[in-house]
């Protein structure tokens, strides 16, 4: 449960304070349409892509990379899959805390069912439309500032745009 | 051979079967009775010639008493006698199928009584001791001439016996010839009919299972079909109306009106396209090939459909009113979901401008034939009916709405791919149910859904 | 002799930051020239003994007013979302004036600044993380979690938990337990 201890202080500078920013796509115009809308967002980003899983994978293994605050992961990617990272990515002790929002054009109900129950805390329906896309990407960030602040469960994450 | 002859091959194999196996068992028959008949002539002939050896021996018997005047020849006579009487009625017996040799038998009792007669009357002229040889001489000669008349009628009999047998065993040698080579050809077509139908079936089986594998391969060509469909063809049509929507805010300035009114439109069209795609992609995939069936409550299925459409009816302050609680029926949760979904979807979309939507929603079990539905089977099904206040529709258009890609309006009125009610249909079929449509335009439209049991 | 120094402030801090912040055992990150940034809470304790390490070379620690202030609004919301007692007896733009003493429009913006959300979004996130809890709790049913929460009715909670989380209650519970067997699965 979320403490009330005034005692402790905690810090919120989001106004200030960069998101880091880690996308994995094989597409390169959605990399284009996702990288332009985070820049012009109200908050300041760092944006990181990758191309594939396997690059994504090699990524977050090196303990010399930056973990982001948030993974972007797109579901349908050739060789390695979003949702074969995303059980990889789970199983794997240090990356537990990772937030991970998957993202895709259309998935069956069962789908989504899937990719929640496999551990990830966001689903996107990929948009059509940029604005859209940038109020897609302000909801997700803000509610994952608010779990990393607010010390709220992060077991119960879970977003569906 | 195809199997449109199968039918009519059987049966006249089975006739043939038939016919050949009577023919044998009316020859059989024949052939037992023929056999009867000889076994009796050969009886009476046995019986006859019996007979006529008692007879001499009764004679002889009397001439060596009347010549020796011992007594001990008089009981063979006795006996002898006894004996002729059993033969005699023996021989009526067998000859009471022939009423020649009754007639002729018949003749043979008179006479053998009148020898037999002719000898005893000697006999007590003998015992008289006197008689004179002439008497006894003209005794003597007239019981062998009475003999001798004997002797013939059995000769005849014997002869009529005789010529009986030979044309018993002709009689024979026909009949017991066509049995063993009926019998023959029995087994051989009973094994004709059998190789043909063991090939026939084999033959029908190979085929179909060289159909069931094509079907399994087309199947399995559909479904990655499908998923092409649903991934690679809406992905250029998503990055389209992204990519217009880009334009839309950062180079709107620089463009014409004609050019902004393009670029709605070739937007619009994109959309269209891709709403298009997805409810075609929902149709194909709703089979019933997932034979997922759960005891599903319809009631909470209904909730969570009134949550996920609370922001529309908000928007319109529509409400759902639910008059009968829905009861938990036998089902694919996710299906009867969308069925849900569509028609209070529909509902929604399609209410009065100026009036706010009601949708009431309520079930009652039904027994199909007091309401002569003609598609329901005579079990007894759930009926949910929802009824709204919208637009309604002419009810002359009842069954089409439920066709693929119908509409009853303007492509630009309402949105929607006319795929919606479509699925519906489909979903309810899957269920082995019925969806039937009311409306009344300016009024309202009622939906019914039927499920069984 | 003379050795000249040219001074660079950011690797020199970098350096620094690091090396204390190692020895108090605490993940950090450097944001900017004159922000770090602290992954985890720091107890007061933990804040003081820190505070006065880096000021012996001559780093303050600076208390951002407005983020402080953010963080009691916050706090205060949690607070309320977490009691048992009944009904509130006041709005929440009313009680939070009153608690922090600052009007509602001033706490409002400043909290919109900070968050980039605003204080009624946060009220709904806390009801709907409670409510999540309460759901994980299979005894509870929708309509005692909707009381508990003081919402008009369980449709006003489902539409508003569909509406923060894009899931319906039942879909999140349903989730939740599959994840469960599925971790259960796994070992």
């Amino acid at each position: 449960m979320s403490g009330i201890n005034h005692h402790e202080l905690r810090a919120d500078f989001m106004q200030n304070e960069s998101i880091f920013v880690l996308l994995a796509d094989d597409d390169e115009d959605d990399r284009l349409f996702f990288s332009d809308a985070f820049e012009e967002l109200k908050m300041k980003t760092v944006v990181k892509t990758v191309n594939d899983g396997e690059e994504l994978m090699k990524y977050l293994s090196s303990s010399e990379n930056r973990l982001p605050h948030v993974l972007f992961l797109d579901i349908n990617m050739p060789r390695k899959n979003g949702l074969e990272c995303l059980k990889e990515i789970r199983s794997n002790q240090e990356l537990r805390d990772l937030s991970i929002a998957m993202y895709s054009t259309s998935s069956s109900e069962k789908d989504i069912e899937e990719t929640f129950i496999q551990g990830a805390n966001i689903y996107i329906n990929k948009p059509s439309d940029f604005g859209e896309l940038k109020r897609v990407l302000t909801e997700v960030l803000s509610i994952n500032w608010q779990y990393h602040t607010s010390g709220l469960n992060r077991d119960n994450f879970l977003l569906r745009i | 051979m195809t199997s449109k002859f199968f039918t009519p091959i059987f049966i006249l194999a089975i006739c043939v079967l038939l016919i050949i196996s009577t023919f044998a068992y009316r020859s059989t028959i024949a052939l037992d009775r023929t056999q009867e008949q000889i076994t009796r002539s050969y009886q009476i002939k046995s019986e006859l010639n019996h007979l006529y050896a008692k007879l001499k021996e009764a004679e002889s018997s009397q001439w060596q008493y009347m010549l020796t005047d011992e007594n001990d020849f008089l009981k063979p006579y006795e006996e002898g006698r006894g004996k002729i009487d059993k033969i005699i009625k023996r021989l009526e017996l067998y000859a009471q199928s022939s009423p020649e040799q009754a007639e002729r038998l018949s003749d043979l009792k008179w006479s053998i009584n009148a020898a037999l007669y002719s000898l005893e009357d000697g006999l007590a002229i003998d015992q008289e001791k006197k008689v004179s040889k002439e008497l006894l001489t003209k005794k003597i000669s007239d019981s062998s001439v009475l003999l001798g008349s004997v002797k013939e009628l059995i000769g005849e009999m014997v002869k009529d016996e005789d010529y009986h047998i030979r044309e018993y065993r002709l009689q024979n040698i026909k009949e017991s010839s066509f049995t063993p080579f009926g019998s023959l050809l029995l087994i051989l077509f009973a094994l004709l009919a059998l190789v043909l139908f063991y090939y026939q079936v084999n033959e029908d089986f190979v085929q179909l299972q060289r159909i069931n594998t094509e079907l399994e391969s087309t199947n399995e060509e559909l479904n990655s079909f499908n998923h092409i469909t649903s991934h690679d063809l809406q992905e250029p049509l998503r990055k389209i109306e992204t990519f217009i929507s880009r334009l839309d805010e950062k180079e709107k300035q620089k463009l014409s009106d004609n050019g902004k009114v393009y670029l709605e439109k070739i937007n619009s069209s994109a959309r269209n396209m891709r709403r298009l795609i997805k409810d075609l992609l929902l149709f194909s995939q709703t089979n019933s090939t997932e034979r997922e069936l759960e005891i599903v409550e319809l009631q909470s299925i209904l909730n969570d459909v009134q949550t996920e459409l609370e922001e529309e009816l908000q928007s319109k302050n529509g409400e759902i009113i639910i008059k009968s609680e829905l009861p938990e029926v036998k089902a694919i949760p996710f299906q009867l979901k969308q069925l849900l979904l569509n028609l209070i979807g529909n509902s929604i979309k399609y209410a009065k401008s100026d009036v706010a939507p009601v949708i009431e929603v309520s079930h009652s079990i039904i027994d199909p034939d007091k309401h002569l539905q003609k598609f329901l089977k005579g079990k007894h099904y759930h009926k949910i009916s929802i009824a709204d206040n919208g637009i309604g529709f002419d009810q002359q258009y009842a069954h089409k709405i439920f066709e693929l890609f119908e509409r009853l309006h303007q492509k630009n009125d309402y949105s929607g791919s006319g795929i919606g009610l479509a699925i519906c249909k489909k979903i309810v079929e899957n269920h082995e149910g019925s969806i039937t449509a009311e409306g009344k335009p300016g009024v309202g439209s009622t939906f019914h859904i039927y499920l069984p049991l | 002799m003379r050795i000249y120094l040219k001074i660079d402030q950011a690797i020199a801090l970098k350096k620094l930051a690091t090396d204390l912040m190692k020895k108090a055992g605490i993940k950090h990150e450097l944001v900017g020239n004159n922000e770090l940034s602290v992954l985890r809470k720091l107890s007061t304790d933990e804040y003081n003994k820190l505070s006065m390490a880096f000021s012996e070379y001559g780093i303050e620690f600076v208390e951002n007013q407005k983020s402080t202030l953010v963080q009691k609004i916050k706090d205060a919301i949690t607070e309320m979302v977490y009691s048992d007692d009944g009904p509130p007896a006041s709005k929440v733009s009313v009680h939070l004036a009153e608690k922090l003493g600052h009007s509602y429009g001033y706490l409002a913006n400043v909290f919109s600044e900070v968050t980039f959300s605003s204080i009624e979004n946060f009220v709904i996130l806390q009801k709907i993380e409670r409510a999540k809890e309460f759901l994980m709790i299979d005894q509870m049913t929708l309509t005692e979690i909707s009381f508990k929460l003081h919402y008009s009715s369980v449709a006003h909670l489902s539409g508003q938990f569909k509406k923060t989380t894009g899931l319906t209650p039942s879909a999140f519970q349903k989730i939740i337990r599959m994840r469960k067997n599925n971790i259960e699965r796994q070992f």
